[in-house]
């Protein structure tokens, strides 16, 4: 894959929610880590993670202002859990909230929108924030997306004009499979539901700090997050390795050092992975070994 | 053989919660006013609390509990986690205000305004 050009079908692989009632923004507010509250206008988006009581990881999500509600980004494999917790918690508001990832296209182009002529710059565009734009006549919603050090676009609108999009798009980029964004990804260093965001993790050891927020409030988790981070109570925290060999699969396995287990690796490809380990262990060049195999510390990914 | 009916857990509140709920509607010039109380999501553990002053009157789906000269009302998805509850008053240097004693908690945050199912 060229890194500077291409795009993926994240249809299936995001999910999508609308949020609709005078209500959404203060129950997302008191259900996620980030202060949702100051999404005022019209096109402004955050990233924020829904957490259990515990503090641990649900998912981390996307939430953008659309003129008639909030559409919620999830991960796709995450959408029915994250709609059936906050149907659980809307008890008084006016919050109705809707699945709409089958009826909504969403495709991330992996490349700078000023080089491609029917999106429109979003250069100047905060990532998360973002603005309706007419695609080749087709309405949607255009989001700035930064994974890793790469700029992305995320174009979200009617499922019924996907195919027409994604025309376009061909005329100009090349499509990326699922396993080159997968690695993609991970070199990137982008935690990925069922990886790295489980409820086995917490959100300050998976490198998710710029989207909590410690001083909005109460939110579920939130006295647990808190106690880890003025006490500095993490015990782990996310890394990327490299290892010489391209075949090993190592997700899921044991990450040890002098024969001593000291963490696991939950994301790999190709000589490639991320994965917790002990905090202590945690610096750039230490040498480790996970199913026999030598693996290097590369990134430190949560600070 | 006879058989018991399980009779529906009420929601109840102390004399002295009524005693202060009546202060504090006087203290806001709303004498007659009754109390609305509710959960709502969020806090710490999961769901918190919500007590109001209110003249406003039921609403459609309110259940309306009376005790010691107050009205409570209820909206029933509030109900399903509150029911068995008892509205207490704790007051002095020490005391909390009004306190609820939820069967229902499982855990509660370290400030006591939030709880879990």
């Amino acid at each position: 894959m060229n890194k500077s050009s291409g795009y993926i079908d994240l249809g299936k692989h995001k999910g999508r929610l609308s949020l609709i009632g005078n209500d959404a923004l203060d129950l997302l507010d008191r259900l996620t880590t980030n202060r949702i509250t100051d999404l005022t206008n019209t096109g402004m988006g955050m990233g924020a993670v829904l957490t259990t009581n515990k503090g641990r990881i649900i998912d981390l999500l996307s939430v953008h202002v659309e003129e008639k509600g909030l559409m919620v980004l999830t991960s796709g494999n995450a959408t029915e859990k994250v709609s059936d917790w906050i149907d659980f918690y809307t008890i008084m508001e006016d919050v109705q909230t809707e699945n709409v990832s089958d009826q909504t296209f969403h495709f991330r182009v992996i490349s700078p929108s000023s080089e491609i002529e029917i999106l429109p710059d979003t250069t100047a565009i905060e990532p998360f924030h973002g603005v309706y734009s007419e695609i080749a006549g087709v309405e949607s919603l255009v989001i700035s997306v930064q994974v890793g050090n790469l700029s992305c676009i995320d174009l979200i609108g009617s499922a019924v004009n996907g195919d027409f999009i994604q025309s376009k798009l061909d005329d100009y980029l090349g499509r990326i499979s699922f396993e080159e964004y997968d690695r993609f990804r991970i070199n990137a260093g982008e935690p990925a539901y069922g990886s790295e965001l489980t409820e086995d993790f917490n959100p300050l050891e998976a490198g998710l700090l710029p989207y909590i927020s410690f001083n909005k409030g109460c939110y579920i988790g939130q006295e647990v997050v808190a106690r880890l981070n003025t006490y500095d109570k993490v015990q782990r925290k996310l890394v990327k390795f490299e290892w010489d060999s391209e075949d090993p699969e190592l997700s899921g396995k044991a990450i040890e050092d002098e024969d001593r287990v000291v963490g696991v690796m939950t994301s790999s490809l190709h000589g490639l992975g991320m994965g917790f380990i002990r905090k202590a262990k945690a610096e750039e060049g230490n040498t480790m070994t996970c199913d026999g195999v030598k693996i290097t510390v590369v990134d430190i990914l949560a600070s | 053989m006879t058989t018991t009916t399980p009779q529906p857990l009420n929601i109840t509140i102390s004399e002295d919660a009524a005693v202060h709920v009546k202060q504090f509607a006087a203290a806001e010039g709303k004498p007659e006013a009754d109390l609305r109380v509710g959960v709502k999501g969020g806090g710490c553990s999961g769901l918190t609390y919500i007590l109001d002053i209110t003249d406003d009157g039921p609403g459609d789906n309110d259940k309306i509990i009376e005790e010691n000269g107050v009205r409570l009302f209820v909206d029933k998805k509030s109900y399903i986690f509150l029911a068995g509850t008892v509205l207490e008053y704790s007051g002095g240097l020490n005391g909390k205000g009004f306190v609820f004693n939820n069967p229902n908690a499982k855990t509660t945050c370290g400030c006591g305004t939030s709880f879990s199912v």
